[in-house]
C-alpha cells in the first residue's frame, strides 16, 4: 500500500517536471479562478470592481510567493533548482574564463599530483605482488636472522626446514617453496639466440598456493616428487617472456625451448604481470619443478642438507587460522632447525614469522626501530601537503570571485531567496568546479603514472581501484569544502553593507581570510621544498660516491651464472672459471681479465698500539672490503702511493681450505691479515704518517670475532673508482653506500669477470661471448656490459627520483606563487578607488607599486618564518627518529629556499601592483 | 508563506479532508464552506490554502480533476481518494484523542 502511494507520488512529481509548462498553466488558472470568484463575491456585496480586485490580490498575499509555495509543496523544486543552479553557474564561470580556467587547472594539478603520488607510495609500500590479487589466506613464511641484536636480517630456508613447515597441516593447508637462479634461455627459432633470464624451481602446487592459473596450458604437475631422479622437463613461462620472445603465439604449449642448454617443454603461460612471489627479479622467467634443478642448473646441492638455505616460502592458512596464531609453532621449528645446521652456525639465532603476502615484504624490516614508519609517514605527508596547498589556493581564488558577487548575493537575499537557496547555488558552483577539475585530474593522474612506470623499471604500479577512488574523492571533497567557506561567508553579509561596497569591516575580514590562506600556503610550501631538497642532497652525496670510472668504456663486466648468492659451489666450477679467465685473456684486444666481488661491510678502528703520537685517535670508521685478486690493481688502473700489492702468500688460502669456499656462516675472506687501503682513509686515520705496517682492528658485531688487519699498501684515492661489482641492484635513492674502501687479497668465487680491453669494449663483445660459450658452455653468460653502461643505468634511477622530488617542490612553489598573486591582485581590486585618489593627488606610480609590493612581501615573510620553522623542526625530528644525521647543507638549503620564495613573492606582488599603478585615476574614481 | 495562525497547527489538513469528503469542490468553494460551517471562526488565507491543497494532492489523499464549473470556466476540483479516506479516519481519531485530553485538563476544578 505504501509502495503504491510512493509510486503515485513519483508519478505526480514526474509529471510536474516533464509537463512543466502545462502544470504551470494549471496553477496559474487555478489561482486566477480563485481571484475571479472572490472579486465576483465582493462586487455582489457592493464593493467597487477595481477595489475588489485589489483587495483580492492583497488577500492572496503575493501571487508569486503563493505560487512558489505551491511549487514547494509539490516538492519538485529540487530538480528544477538544480538545473537552474547549473545554468547559472556555467554562465557565471563563462563570464570570467581566465580565472575559471586557472582554478580548474590548479585544482586538477593538485588533485592529480597528490593522488598519483599517494597511489605510487601505496603500491610501493603495501601493494600486492604483481599478478597476484590480494588474498587473506595467502601468507609468506619469512626467515629471520636475529644474531645481531637490534637488527633483524632476512634468511632463507633449507629444504628440510621447508618440509617441517609443510607438515603443519593444522596451520597451513599447503606450503610451497621456490628458489631462483640466473639462467640463459633460447626459444629456438632456428638460429641460436641466447637470452638472459631467471629460472625458478618450485615445489608441487606452487601456483595453486599463490592462487594463480596459467592463462594458457595446464601448468606444472601439482603432485611432484622434488627429489625425482627423472623429473618431467616442463616449464611455465612468464607472460612477459611469451610476449617478447614468442609473439604471444597461441600454440606455444608443447613447444620446446632451451634453458641453460637443456630442452624444456612449455606447459603453460603465467598470468600477466606475474614474475615471481618476490619482486625485483627478471621478468623473463621460467618456472620448473624442483626436481629439474640438478640437471638444468648443474648444481650438486642436495635437498637433504639443513645448511643449504636458499628457499623462499609461501603458504595458505587453513580456514579460520590467523597469521598470528602460527607464530609460536613456526618459531619453535626455526629454533630447532638452527640446531640442525652442522657447519659454522654457532651463534645463529633463527626465527620465523608469518605475514600476509605483499610486494615489499619478502624480507623483514631490517631494524626494530621506527625508521620504516617514519619514512612512510613522510612520504604520505608530501602529497597531503600538496593537496592542502592546492585547496587553499583554490579557496583563495574563489574567495576573490565570491567577494565580487556579494552585491548580487545580497540583492538575491533581499528579494526573498532563502539563504539555503543561495547557499545551494554556491555549492553547485563549487561542485561543478570540482567535477571539471576532477575530470582533468584523472588525466593528470594517468599521465603521471605512465611517467612513473616508464622511469622506474623495477616498480609496477598496481592500480588499486579502491584506493584510487578513495583518494580521488577525498581530494574532491576537500576541494569542495575549501571552496565553500568563502562562498558561505558571502551570504552572511548584510544588504546595506554589500550595496555600499565600502572598504569597511566586511572587506577587511575577507581580505584577512585570504591573506591568512596565502600565509598558510607559503608556510606549507616550505616543508615541502625543504623535504625535497634534503632528498636531493642525500642523492647528491650518493652520486658523489659513484665517480666515473676512468676508462669506463674499456672495461667489460661479464657475469656468469654461478649463483653467487648462497656461497655454494664446486671445485669444478672454480676450475672452470679459471679456465675462462685464461681463455678470455687470450682474445685479441683484451689486455687483462680479473675476478671481483665485494666482500663485506664492517667497522674498524686503529689498533691501540699503532696510533700516531700527537694525533687524536679517529673514531671507528665503516669500511667496505673489496676483493683484489691478482692483477686487479693494474687492470683497474689503480696506482700505489705507498707499499705494495698483495703477494702470492697473502693470496693463497688460509687454514688449508681451497680458495673460494667459505665456511657456512663465515663471512668470506675476512680472516686474512693483509689489506690495502686508500690514501684518504690513511690520511684520516694517521695524518701524514706512514700507514704501512700499522694495524686496524674490527669493532662491533658485524664480524664474528675480532680481526686484525695489517696494511701492506696504500693506493691513490683518485684512481680507485670505488665501484663495487657485487651484483647489487640499483637500489632506490636514499639508501646509503657507506664506508671507505679497503682491498683484500682473497676472492670468494663469483661469476663476475672484469675484462680490460685495448679499444672500446663494445666492439669486442661478440668475440668475448663466443670465446666464453666455446670454453665453458655450461656457465651461461648472465650479462655483459661495459662499466659505462652499468653506471649509466644506476644514474638513471637516481635521476628519476631527483626529477620526481624536484617536480613536486616546483609544483608546490608554483601553486603558492599563484595564490600570492591572487591575493595581491584582489587587494588591488579592492582599493582601486583609493589608488585613483592617491594618483590624482600626485602619488607617483612607484609609490603605489611599493605599497602593494610591501603588502605582498610582508605576507610572504610571515609565511616564510612559520614555514621555515616547521620545515627545520621536521627535518630534525626525522633525523632523530631515523638515527641519522640531517644531510649536510640543510641550513644552507633552508636559506636558499627562503631566498627563492621571496623572489617568487616579489614577482607575484609586483605584477598586479604595476597594473594598479597604471590605473587611470578618473576611471578608478568612477568605480562604484 | 504565512502560517495559519488562526488554526491549530496540523489541523488544516484534517479540515480540508473533511470538507472535501462531503463532495468534490474547488479551492474557493472549500474556503467558503469552511467559513460558513464554522461561523466565520475558521478562516484560511489563500496563501496557506493552495499550498496545503497541493500537498494533499502530492500525498495522494486528494485527486484533482478539471471540470467546467458553475461560472462556465474550468476549475480544478479536489475529491477525496481512497487513501485520503483512510487518512481522514486516522486524523479524526487523532483529533478526538487530542481534544479529549485537552478537555479533561481544562475541566479540572480550580480550588
Amino acid at each position: 500500500m505504501r509502495l503504491r502511494r510512493r509510486l503515485s507520488t513519483w508519478r505526480f512529481r514526474l509529471r510536474s517536471v516533464l509537463r512543466r509548462a502545462r502544470v504551470e498553466q494549471e496553477l496559474d488558472d487555478e489561482i486566477r479562478d480563485h481571484i475571479e470568484r472572490r472579486v465576483a463575491a465582493d462586487v455582489a456585496r457592493g464593493v467597487a470592481p477595481d477595489q475588489a480586485r485589489q483587495a483580492a490580490l492583497r488577500a492572496f498575499g503575493g501571487i508569486e510567493q503563493a505560487k512558489e509555495a505551491c511549487r514547494d509543496a509539490r516538492r519538485v523544486n529540487v530538480i528544477e533548482h538544480t538545473v537552474q543552479d547549473l545554468r547559472f553557474a556555467s554562465r557565471h564561470f563563462a563570464r570570467a574564463p581566465v580565472v575559471t580556467a586557472t582554478m580548474i587547472g590548479i585544482f586538477a594539478l593538485g588533485i592529480g599530483f597528490s593522488t598519483a603520488l599517494l597511489l605510487f607510495i601505496q603500491s610501493f609500500v603495501s601493494g600486492p605482488v604483481p599478478g597476484i590479487s590480494r588474498q587473506e589466506s595467502l601468507v609468506r613464511i619469512r626467515g629471520i636472522d636475529r644474531t645481531r641484536p637490534g637488527r633483524a636480517l632476512g634468511r632463507e630456508f633449507s629444504y628440510p626446514e621447508y618440509r617441517e613447515y609443510a607438515a603443519q597441516r593444522a596451520l597451513f593447508s599447503a606450503v610451497a617453496a621456490w628458489t631462483s637462479y640466473d639462467m640463459v634461455f633460447d626459444v629456438e627459432t632456428g638460429q641460436a639466440n641466447p637470452q638472459s633470464g631467471a629460472a625458478t624451481y618450485v615445489t608441487g602446487g606452487y601456483f595453486q598456493v599463490l592462487g594463480l592459473r596459467p592463462v594458457l596450458g595446464a601448468g606444472l604437475p601439482i603432485e611432484a616428487n622434488d627429489a625425482d631422479p627423472a623429473p618431467p622437463l616442463v616449464g611455465v613461462i612468464s607472460h612477459a617472456l611469451w610476449e617478447r620472445h614468442l609473439d604471444r603465439s597461441p600454440d606455444v604449449i608443447g613447444r620446446t625451448m632451451k634453458v641453460n642448454g637443456v630442452i624444456i617443454t612449455i606447459a603453460g603461460v603465467a598470468p600477466r604481470r606475474f614474475a615471481g612471489a618476490r619482486t625485483g627479479g627478471s621478468q623473463m622467467r621460467v618456472w620448473m619443478p624442483l626436481g629439474t634443478r640438478p640437471l638444468v642448473q648443474r648444481t650438486t646441492s642436495t635437498l637433504s642438507s639443513y645448511d643449504d638455505a636458499r628457499f623462499g616460502l609461501a603458504a595458505r592458512l587453513q580456514p579460520g587460522v590467523r597469521a598470528e596464531q602460527t607464530r609460536a609453532i613456526v618459531e619453535t621449528i626455526a629454533a630447532r632447525t638452527a640446531q640442525q645446521m652442522t657447519t659454522g652456525s654457532t651463534g645463529l639465532v633463527a626465527s620465523t614469522d608469518v605475514v600476509p603476502m605483499i610486494a615489499s615484504n619478502y624480507f623483514p624490516p631490517s631494524s626494530d626501530n621506527a625508521e620504516g614508519s617514519a619514512g612512510r609517514f613522510l612520504s604520505v605527508l608530501f602529497p597531503v601537503l600538496i593537496l592542502l596547498i592546492t585547496c587553499t589556493n583554490v579557496s583563495a581564488l574563489l574567495a576573490g570571485l565570491g567577494v565580487a558577487r556579494r552585491r548580487e548575493i545580497a540583492v538575491r537575499l533581499a528579494l526573498g531567496a532563502g539563504r539555503r537557496r543561495v547557499v545551494r547555488q554556491l555549492v553547485t558552483e563549487t561542485v561543478m568546479l570540482a567535477m571539471a577539475a576532477g575530470a582533468l585530474g584523472l588525466l593528470v593522474i594517468w599521465l603521471l603514472l605512465r611517467l612513473f612506470e616508464a622511469n622506474i623499471p623495477d616498480l609496477s604500479i598496481a592500480i588499486d581501484w579502491r584506493g584510487l577512488a578513495f583518494t580521488f574523492s577525498l581530494a574532491l571533497v576537500a576541494g569542495v569544502l575549501f571552496g565553500l567557506s568563502p562562498a558561505l561567508h558571502a551570504t552572511r553579509l548584510g544588504l546595506l553593507e554589500a550595496l555600499k561596497d565600502s572598504a569597511g569591516v566586511v572587506v577587511a575580514r575577507r581580505l584577512r581570510l585570504q591573506s591568512a590562506l596565502v600565509v598558510a600556503q607559503i608556510a606549507f610550501t616550505q616543508p615541502a621544498l625543504l623535504g625535497m631538497g634534503s632528498v636531493l642532497l642525500e642523492m647528491r652525496s650518493d652520486l658523489r660516491e659513484l665517480p666515473a670510472q676512468p676508462h669506463a668504456d674499456r672495461i667489460l663486466e661479464v657475469r656468469f651464472n654461478v649463483n653467487p648468492r648462497y656461497g655454494s659451489l664446486d671445485d669444478h666450477r672454480e676450475h672452470t672459471l679459471v679456465r675462462l679467465q685464461e681463455r678470455l685473456a687470450a682474445v685479441p684486444g683484451v689486455e687483462g681479465v680479473v675476478r671481483q666481488e665485494i666482500v663485506d661491510s664492517f667497522d674498524v678502528e686503529v689498533h691501540p698500539a699503532d696510533t700516531v703520537a700527537g694525533l687524536e685517535p679517529a673514531p671507528p670508521q665503516q669500511v667496505r672490503a673489496i676483493a683484489a685478486p691478482a692483477g686487479y690493481f693494474p687492470l683497474m688502473g689503480i696506482s700505489f702511493v705507498r707499499g705494495r700489492d698483495f703477494d702470492a702468500a697473502e693470496r693463497s688460502p688460509a687454514r688449508g681450505r681451497p680458495a673460494g669456499i667459505p665456511e657456512r656462516g663465515e663471512r668470506s675472506g675476512i680472516d686474512t691479515g693483509a689489506i690495502v687501503i686508500g690514501s684518504g682513509l690513511a690520511r684520516r686515520l694517521w695524518g701524514g704518517a706512514d700507514a704501512i705496517g700499522r694495524r686496524l682492528v674490527s669493532v662491533g658485531r658485524n664480524l664474528r670475532g675480532v680481526r686484525t688487519f695489517t696494511i701492506v699498501g696504500v693506493v691513490d684515492d683518485a684512481t680507485t673508482d670505488a665501484r663495487d661489482h657485487g651484483g647489487r641492484h640499483p637500489e632506490l635513492p636514499g639508501s646509503r653506500r657507506d664506508g671507505a674502501r679497503i682491498f683484500m687479497p682473497w676472492v670468494h668465487t663469483t661469476g663476475h669477470l672484469l675484462v680490460r680491453t685495448r679499444g672500446a669494449a663494445e666492439h669486442l663483445l661478440p668475440a668475448i661471448r663466443a670465446a666464453a660459450v666455446d670454453e665453458a658452455p655450461e656457465l651461461p653468460i648472465v650479462s655483459a656490459r661495459t662499466i659505462a653502461a652499468v653506471e649509466a643505468s644506476e644514474r638513471r634511477s637516481v635521476f628519476a627520483a631527483i626529477y620526481a622530488a624536484g617536480g613536486t617542490g616546483a609544483l608546490a612553489l608554483l601553486l603558492s606563487a599563484i595564490g600570492l598573486y591572487a591575493v595581491v591582485a584582489f587587494a588591488v581590486g579592492q582599493r582601486v578607488r583609493e589608488i585613483g585618489i592617491r594618483t590624482a593627488l600626485g602619488a607617483g606610480s612607484r609609490q603605489v607599486v611599493r605599497l602593494f609590493v610591501r603588502r605582498g612581501l610582508s605576507l610572504c615573510l610571515f609565511g616564510l618564518v612559520i614555514g621555515l620553522l616547521l620545515g627545520i623542526a621536521g627535518v630534525r625530528v626525522i633525523s632523530a627518529v631515523q638515527g641519522s644525521e640531517p644531510p649536510t647543507g640543510i641550513l644552507g638549503l633552508s636559506v636558499l629556499v627562503a631566498v627563492f620564495v621571496i623572489g617568487v613573492a616579489l614577482v607575484a606582488s609586483w605584477i598586479p601592483a604595476r597594473s594598479a599603478a597604471r590605473i587611470d585615476p578618473l576611471a578608478a574614481l568612477r568605480v562604484e | 508563506m504565512s502560517r495559519p495562525s488562526d488554526l491549530v497547527q496540523g489541523t488544516l489538513d484534517l479540515l480540508l479532508l473533511k470538507i472535501v469528503a462531503l463532495g468534490p469542490l474547488h479551492g474557493w468553494a472549500i474556503a467558503q464552506r469552511l467559513r460558513q460551517v464554522s461561523g466565520d471562526v475558521l478562516q484560511v488565507s489563500e496563501g496557506s490554502l493552495y499550498p496545503a491543497l497541493h500537498k494533499l494532492e502530492l500525498e495522494g489523499w486528494l485527486t484533482a480533476t478539471w471540470q467546467i464549473s458553475d461560472t462556465g470556466r474550468r476549475a480544478k476540483f479536489y475529491a477525496l481518494s481512497r487513501a485520503g479516506r483512510r487518512a481522514l479516519d486516522r486524523e479524526l481519531a487523532d483529533w478526538a484523542r487530542l481534544s479529549g485530553a485537552i478537555g479533561r485538563v481544562v475541566k479540572l476544578k480550580e480550588l
